[in-house]
């Protein structure tokens, strides 16, 4: 790669944030209703692509059923099968909801059209999965039936119940992430309150409303509230301090927001802020083209705004092949998933960040208009990552250069061969990654995949257990469990041989 | 508040044919003599569901018959005609009545039409497009069109009578599946929409009319879309439900014996919203006739009068639209019928 290589784009343009000339207006759903904003009282909401309209929070005391689960006695079957009736209705290009989806993420969140024709059929394919669901209760409950039914576990029968009412703050980078949070938490039975994201007001208000497309009487549609509240406000404080257990994505102001004021004991799900990287081996033998295709791939979904995203690869071998590889990927991925509309701090740090480099002698390539750049740059000089797919590319010369790089706020650690992995997967692990991924399959989350270090599922559930009565033994002993005889004849040596 | 009222032309075994169209044409005068807006009528082919073989020439009889009310068409199945014949009829009928016509096409749902009037069910959405495209172009040059694309070819002519109206008629369409209203709304025409559907389903028709309809320059809060409802007033809603649950069926079973089967539909592309509209209705059991029927009147303004006006209100509060047509031909009974409407007109409308 030459100092600096500009490649002047064949694909779509990158576009910078251009305010839309109209006003979206979203509603509301609570408790399977679509409450409109009353004009004069809704709250204005600055989205990427321009402003959106919703309700004033004042409605909420009202209106919000904050005591009676819906969805206690439902069963895990009628959940899922609702579920898929959504998904079904989504995968069809002819479904109203996901062709107003798609404008709307396109117009008001600044995505192309085919980044969210993909989230919609990613919508389609997550929520239509039920045999997955099944799978994903099992991998992380320990019993596909525990919600249904008590489940036999050693000495105990054990159930697991809704926590009841959980709060969901969202975070505008991953639209798929709103669907899995919705989702976690309907499959566990809780009601369900979404504060959607000022980055995309969009999708958890098109999924609940697509709930009431297919029944607005459905314990499933009626258990979940999308809402807005603005950073900070007092509405929002008292939604969460009513809450029975709270999940917040995206940075540490919102985490630290929902720890002041969730009710002592209730449980914080945290998701993020999490950083993630790649190694790439790149010898003459190694198949550099694909590697870089995946590793592209890596940083391109979502325009490196997701923890899972990749930001930095560490390059083993020829860095200087990898890198005018990975440049020809990243032109070849913005055809594929163009880049989202960006605003002006965005496209001034992405100059920055060049520029920076550029003072430090950094070998660079970069679309002419800003879309991607890869920046051989030493660890040392990286101050700050801008996003907006910059691949800051690191040459070492064996693995274990790269653990001075993790700590506990690396998720995902993506490589290329997979089988580098192997031999480092217990250090990366004990120094605190919680993801160890083939490249180009950073976004994707496979079946039994802890997320953030721990099991969604198990964060929204409280388990109940009945345990055994004195009579039956437990594994290994001899005789009835009667603890005031074991302790009057002291017979202590007897207990759980 | 606009009301129209929908004259069905139903044939049910108890009625002769002339009974039908005695009736439609009493029950025209009396929506006039109450105050009701427009009149509205059905066109169908070979089939007792409908005895209105041709809309247009019915609503030239009824304009002639009244004096004030307006009369539409919902819907003239547009492919099934020649564009230019379309644009003649419309212009002859807005002369003739003074501004009284309000026309309303669609694409057709019933495979005999298409089969007998030579046309390809697999484009009848495109045709019904071109063919208003073609009907707008014409009003636009003072009669003057020709026309050349993939589907029809059009010498150039002046086509007579013009527009007595001084701007072109609201020209409605059914709009059903995404495209259609897609297409319905980069031109600013109004939607006839149903009830049966539910209220959010309406919603979202028209969440996605304003989106395309404001990027397209027309106020979304000035089109006129028309809702229809099956209308039925009785002492109580019970009664009213029980009054007529039962011919709705068999009227329901009529239409789906002529209407395209789930296999013609699954097989058509461009009824790829109606066949997964089927296919949901199957993964909910909700397919049968009776289940859809009851849960259809479940919504609809069947009941006392305050049942209706809770109705129509929460549609135009939750929809905004503000124009509906009735049909009050529920129980098959002449009297009823009659008894219903006025009850309608004296109980209902001023309230609304």
């Amino acid at each position: 790669m030459n100092d600096k290589v500009v490649h002047s784009g064949a694909g779509s343009e990158t576009r910078t944030a251009k305010p839309a000339g109209r006003r979206l207006r979203l509603p509301f759903v609570i408790a399977g209703k679509n409450i409109a904003a009353v004009p004069g009282e809704e709250q204005l909401v600055e989205a990427p692509g321009g402003v959106v309209a919703m309700p004033g929070i004042g409605l909420l005391d009202d209106i919000l059923p904050l005591s009676e689960n819906l969805l206690a006695d439902v069963s895990t079957q009628d959940i899922i099968s609702f579920l898929h009736r959504v998904g079904k209705m989504w995968e069809s290009d002819e479904y109203i909801r996901r062709r107003i989806y798609i404008k709307q993420m396109c117009e008001f969140t600044g995505y192309s059209e085919q980044m969210a024709t993909a989230e919609a059929d990613l919508i389609a394919a997550t929520l239509r999965g039920g045999a997955r669901l099944w799978d994903t209760l099992q991998a992380e409950l320990g019993d596909r039936a525990i919600l249904d039914q008590w489940v036999r576990r050693e000495d105990c029968e054990v159930r697991a119940l809704p926590k009841g009412l959980v709060v969901h703050v969202l975070a505008g980078n991953v639209p798929i992430a709103a669907v899995l949070s919705v989702l976690r938490s309907l499959l566990t039975r809780n009601q369900t309150i979404v504060k959607v994201a000022s980055g995309d007001p969009v999708t958890a208000t098109q999924l609940a409303l697509s709930f009431l497309d297919l029944d607005a009487q459905h314990p499933v549609s009626r258990s979940l509230h999308t809402l807005y509240w603005p950073n900070n406000s007092r509405a929002g404080a008292s939604i969460v301090e009513h809450a029975d257990g709270v999940c917040v994505w995206g940075g540490a102001d919102a985490v630290a927001w929902a720890h002041r004021h969730a009710r002592p004991g209730v449980d914080v799900v945290t998701f993020g802020p999490k950083r993630s990287f790649s190694v790439i081996r790149a010898d003459a033998g190694d198949d550099i083209k694909t590697a870089a295709r995946l590793v592209a791939h890596d940083i391109s979904m979502y325009d490196q705004q997701a923890c899972f995203s990749t930001q930095h690869v560490f390059v083993l071998g020829d860095c200087t092949a990898f890198a005018a590889a990975l440049a020809d990927a990243l032109e070849h991925s913005r055809k594929i998933i163009p880049p989202p509309l960006r605003n002006i701090d965005q496209a001034a740090a992405v100059r920055l960040t060049r520029s920076h480099h550029e003072f430090f002698g950094a070998a660079i390539a970069c679309a002419e208009d800003g879309a991607w750049q890869v920046i051989v740059a030493s660890p040392e000089h990286v101050h700050r990552h801008p996003g907006a797919r910059t691949a800051l590319l690191h040459p070492i010369e064996n693995f274990d250069d790269v653990y001075a790089a993790v700590d506990k706020s690396v998720q995902t650690v993506a490589a290329h061969p997979w089988s580098m992995l192997q031999p480092h997967r217990d250090r990366l692990a004990k120094l605190g990654v919680s993801r160890l991924v083939e490249a180009g399959l950073s976004g994707t989350f496979r079946l039994g995949a802890s997320h953030d270090g721990f099991y969604p599922l198990a964060r929204l559930v409280r388990f109940v257990s009945i345990e055994a009565p004195s009579s039956v033994h437990s594994k290994g002993m001899t005789m009835a469990l009667d603890m005031s005889k074991i302790v009057e004849h002291r017979q202590f040596r007897d207990l759980f041989v | 508040m606009q009301w129209g009222v929908a004259l069905t032309t139903y044939k049910p075994p108890h009625w002769d044919q002339q009974t039908v169209f005695r009736n439609s044409l009493e029950l025209a005068a009396e929506a006039e003599r109450l105050d009701f807006d427009d009149i509205w009528l059905l066109e169908h082919h070979f089939t007792e569901y409908g005895l209105c073989s041709d809309a247009m020439l019915m609503a030239g009889f009824v304009l002639g018959a009244t004096k004030r009310i307006k009369v539409g068409t919902a819907i003239v199945v547009a492919p099934i005609n020649h564009p230019v014949r379309l644009a003649e009829q419309v212009a002859l009928l807005d002369q003739l009545s003074g501004g009284r016509f309000l026309p309303g096409f669609g694409r057709g749902y019933f495979p005999k039409d298409f089969e007998v009037f030579g046309v390809d069910p697999k484009q009848n959405h495109l045709m019904m497009q071109e063919w208003i495209d073609i009907m707008f172009a014409t009003w636009r040059q003072d009669g003057k069109i020709s026309w050349k694309s993939d589907l029809i070819e059009i010498p150039e002519i002046t086509v007579y009578p013009s527009l007595a109206s001084k701007t072109r008629p609201n020209v409605y369409v059914v709009g059903e599946s995404p495209s259609t209203i897609e297409w319905a709304a980069t031109r600013g025409l109004p939607l006839l929409m149903n009830v049966p559907q539910s209220l959010e389903q309406t919603r979202a028709k028209l969440d996605l009319y304003s989106e395309i309809a404001e990027t397209n320059d027309h106020d979304p809060a000035e089109i006129d879309h028309v809702i229809s409802a099956v209308v039925h007033i009785a002492d109580t809603r019970e009664k009213a439900f029980n009054e007529i649950v039962k011919n709705v069926e068999n009227w329901h079973d009529d239409a789906m014996r002529v209407a395209f089967s789930a296999e013609q539909l699954r097989r058509l592309p461009n009824y790829r919203f109606h066949w997964s509209l089927l296919q949901d209705a199957i993964l909910k059991g909700e397919s049968e006739a009776s289940v859809v029927v009851r849960r259809a009147l479940d919504i609809s303004p069947v009941g006392t009068a305050q049942d209706c006006i809770e109705v129509f209100g929460n549609l135009t509060e939750k929809t905004g639209v503000k124009h509906f047509i009735c049909g009050f031909e529920g129980t098959f009974e002449r009297e009823r019928i009659f008894e219903s409407m006025n009850r309608f007109s004296a109980e209902v409308m001023p309230r609304l």
